[in-house]
């Protein structure tokens, strides 16, 4: 190696390289690097920067070959030992001691103490390091089938890895960091500093965690991160998305799947046992209604708890996975904002605020926003079109506003429209239902003064026969082409694939419970292909072929609501189980259906 | 035909030092440099289908290094790339122009590492493997922060000559 040279005329640009690349330059010194380094003449200095670029890159690789090693070599497998120190093991036990005892002799002659990175403070069956032992930058650690370990951070930040697990790649230098190559671990992790987070990398993910209780889980192409406390984003390294993940929540990444948070209780409903509810603590509506020292004109006789108390339903967006909640009306509730509830967080969310002046007694309101209503069964998703459908009921005032146009919300631009289409439209009234046909694209509308269509993309109505209609909530069941409708003793058909849709009467048996309730809940089962309907008590499985009704009396039952359940009770098919909201007060309910 | 994913692991261990520097010519920081190789090794594998000719690797590597690099700059709301278009142009063709050598280079520089004096020596080691900033070096050798950059540019100079040097003899696998 040949002494350092010292040419002057190159010396000062040569250190200025430098520092820009560790990015501690001025603007005026970025500036006289542009100039430098775009002029034709100064090949040579553009050479240099080229030059000390790769070098970095290179020395990086001779000194500290770790730092590439998580993303595309993995690190060859150590060797397990158990963890209790039997006789065989404490020469190489001591061996190890000598070992790091000499390598932390040698950074003191240098006037240097190498940092651990974490201590090993757990380990039993086979593990390959022994409780006690420090763990240096670049190091790792590995359970095998019947092992389990832990490791013990400065700050108190505690990871535990399961049977068959390996972290690698260990680093506190920007926040404590490593690689899990395979198997689950756990973490419960002190307040880091912003800049500084904890990083668990995996194949398909990166977890960032500024202080938390977690687990990672690595299984076939996929990593799940369940959050018991805090906040966690994991990010999908293949493209960069990611989701914020919040105590209660988990999130997977995979080629195949983008990370979404979605609640743990996501994972319980799809392992309920069959005929079982379950409440999901922590998501009573009246959490997100507004406050009412911020909307006194909008109370009414029953507060925003009219939303569902007054004769109001909902509709299921399926698009995104949510119950829609929008009702109140008369002199109940004079509030006109849209709720939400998100089957993959179980949160609710409220859509919109309400107008804290309605424009009592009218449709609209002066901000072209609908009036509050009771929206009884007028209340429909149109997954075509991806728009919240909304007609008649009782307006807030005296409940007797002409409300005949059409209302459509837009989830994506939060606005609603107000249509006015052609054709012989229902005039609506109070104890209609409709629902929206996938396979025709329409709306299908029954009330007091006969049933109807209503074409969305043409908007136009259609008449099909004034037969009465009245407090009842209907179905369709797409693979039979029937709409069914249930209530007030009652349970008709009507067949939508023939030319003239007519009322057909049926006659079931073993429903009478159910159908003899006004307004209940009523859905299509996609899996089962069945009807189902709940009104308080149990659950009734109609079969449309054979016309009798299956009781299902599980346990845990809540309490149903007084005017109706309406369109409060869907079936969620991400979930395979039905969604009912009975009061604001209340936490939501999951029905698993038999099998 | 594609290369084989086999092949393109293989590639991209070679070239992993100089897409690590190149990299750091854009995003400033050490630590970001290499989440971001990291992040880019991946979506190298992702894309290793549109790469027709091994030969064209290192370009083609530093095209999605380029475009990531000045994407998370963005994404972390970190000051903007301070070369203009133009520079960073004129520079990718010096990159493109000049063959680093491979793992030849690489061997050269470890013996030249090996044979620095000990206090340059100790310099690059508390530089680039422990990752100490240049204003933390300069408080542990108690010397201005200049003087520090402009050692280290001698000795990157330096370095620069001795691997020159051994690849030209042929000394490039033993110290």
């Amino acid at each position: 190696m040949p002494e350092v040279p010292n040419p002057a005329d190159d010396e000062a640009f040569a250190a200025l390289v430098l520092r820009y690349l560790d990015g501690v330059t001025s603007p005026e010194e970025e500036a006289a690097m542009n100039a430098e380094l775009s002029d034709p003449a100064n090949a040579a200095r553009r050479e240099m920067f080229v030059s000390f670029c790769r070098q970095r890159g290179q020395i990086v690789e001779a000194l500290a070959p770790e730092r590439f090693e998580k993303a595309v070599k993995p690190a060859p497998r150590k060797q397990f030992r158990p963890a209790r120190r039997s006789f065989p093991w404490r020469l190489l036990l001591t061996v190890a001691a000598v070992a790091v005892a000499s390598v932390t002799g040698f950074f003191k002659l240098r006037g240097e103490t190498p940092i651990p990175v974490a201590t090993v403070d757990r380990a039993t069956g086979g593990v390959s390091r022994s409780v006690g032992e420090k763990l240096f930058a670049g190091e790792g650690l590995e359970t095998d089938a019947r092992g389990s370990a832990s490791l013990l951070f400065d700050d108190g930040t505690r990871v535990g890895l399961a049977a068959s697990t390996k972290i690698q790649g260990l680093a506190a230098k920007g926040g404590k960091r490593f690689f899990v190559a395979k198997g689950k671990i756990s973490a419960d992790v002190m307040k880091q500093r912003p800049n500084g987070p904890l990083l668990a990398r995996s194949p398909e993910g990166e977890a960032k965690v500024l202080g938390t209780k977690l687990t990672l889980a690595l299984s076939a192409g996929r990593t799940r991160l369940d959050v018991e406390e805090g906040h966690v984003r994991l990010t999908r390294l293949s493209d960069g998305k990611s989701a914020d993940v919040a105590a209660g929540q988990y999130a997977e990444a995979a080629a195949d799947t983008e990370p979404a948070a979605r609640s743990i209780f996501v994972g319980r409903i799809l392992a309920m046992a069959p005929r079982s509810w379950l409440a999901v603590p922590g998501t009573a509506l009246e959490k997100v209604f507004p406050d009412k020292t911020k909307f006194p004109d909008i109370q009414g006789s029953m507060g925003s708890g009219g939303v569902i108390g007054a004769w109001s339903g909902g509709a299921f967006d399926s698009r995104r996975n949510r119950l829609v909640l929008w009702g109140g009306g008369y002199t109940d509730y004079r509030g006109n904002e849209l709720y939400a509830f998100d089957v993959e967080t179980m949160a609710w969310m409220r859509l919109t605020e309400p107008n804290p002046k309605p424009n009592l007694n009218n449709d609209a309101n002066a901000d072209g926003t609908p009036n509050g209503r009771a929206t009884y069964n007028g209340l429909a998703y149109v997954a075509h079109a991806d728009r919240f459908f909304a007609l008649g009921g009782a307006v807030a005032g005296n409940g007797f506003a002409v409300c005949n146009r059409p209302w459509l919300f837009d989830f994506d631009s939060g606005k609603w429209t107000r249509r006015a289409p052609s054709g012989a439209h229902p005039p609506t009234g109070h104890g209609n239902a409709c629902a929206y046909d996938p396979a025709t694209k329409k709306i299908w509308w029954a009330e007091a003064s006969g049933l109807y269509s209503y074409e969305f993309d043409a908007d136009r109505w259609t008449r099909h026969g004034d037969d009465r209609y009245y407090y009842l909530t209907g179905a369709i069941d797409p693979k039979r082409g029937l709409w069914v409708l249930v209530g007030e003793g009652e349970v008709i058909a009507i067949d939508l694939r023939t030319a003239t849709p007519t009322r057909q009467a049926w006659k079931t048996s073993g429903g009478d419970a159910l159908v003899k309730k006004s307004n209940p809940g009523l859905d299509y089962d996609s899996v089962r292909e069945r009807i189902t309907g709940w009104a308080g008590g149990a659950v009734y499985t109609l079969d449309p072929d054979s016309k009798a009704w299956t009781a299902q009396d599980g346990p845990g039952a809540p309490k149903s609501t007084e005017n109706g359940i309406f369109g409060r009770w869907r079936y969620v098919p991400s979930l395979d189980a039905f969604i009912v909201v009975t009061a604001g007060s209340e936490p939501l309910q999951f029905y698993k259906p038999a099998k | 035909m594609a290369v084989e994913h086999e092949a393109l692991v293989r590639l991209l261990l070679a070239q992993r030092a100089m897409l690590l520097g190149y990299l750091s010519s854009f995003v400033r920081d050490a630590h970001l440099a290499e989440d971001l190789f990291q992040d880019i090794a991946l979506v190298i594998l992702k894309k290793g289908h549109e790469l027709a000719d091994p030969a064209g690797f290192p370009l083609w590597a530093r095209k999605i290094a380029r475009f990531e690099a000045l994407n998370a700059l963005r994404r972390r709301d970190k000051a903007p790339q301070p070369l203009d278009d133009a520079v960073l142009d004129v520079l990718d063709r010096q990159w493109n122009a000049v063959d680093d050598g491979g793992s030849a280079a690489a061997d050269a520089l470890r013996a030249c590492l090996q044979r620095m004096p000990p206090r340059s020596k100790q310099l690059v080691e508390l530089r680039y493997r422990d990752g100490i900033s240049g204003k933390d070096l300069a408080a542990k050798v108690s010397q201005p922060l200049n003087t520090v950059y402009v050692t280290l540019a001698r000795i990157h100079r330096a370095l620069s000559e001795c691997i020159k040097g051994r690849l030209a003899s042929g000394k490039v696998n033993h110290a």
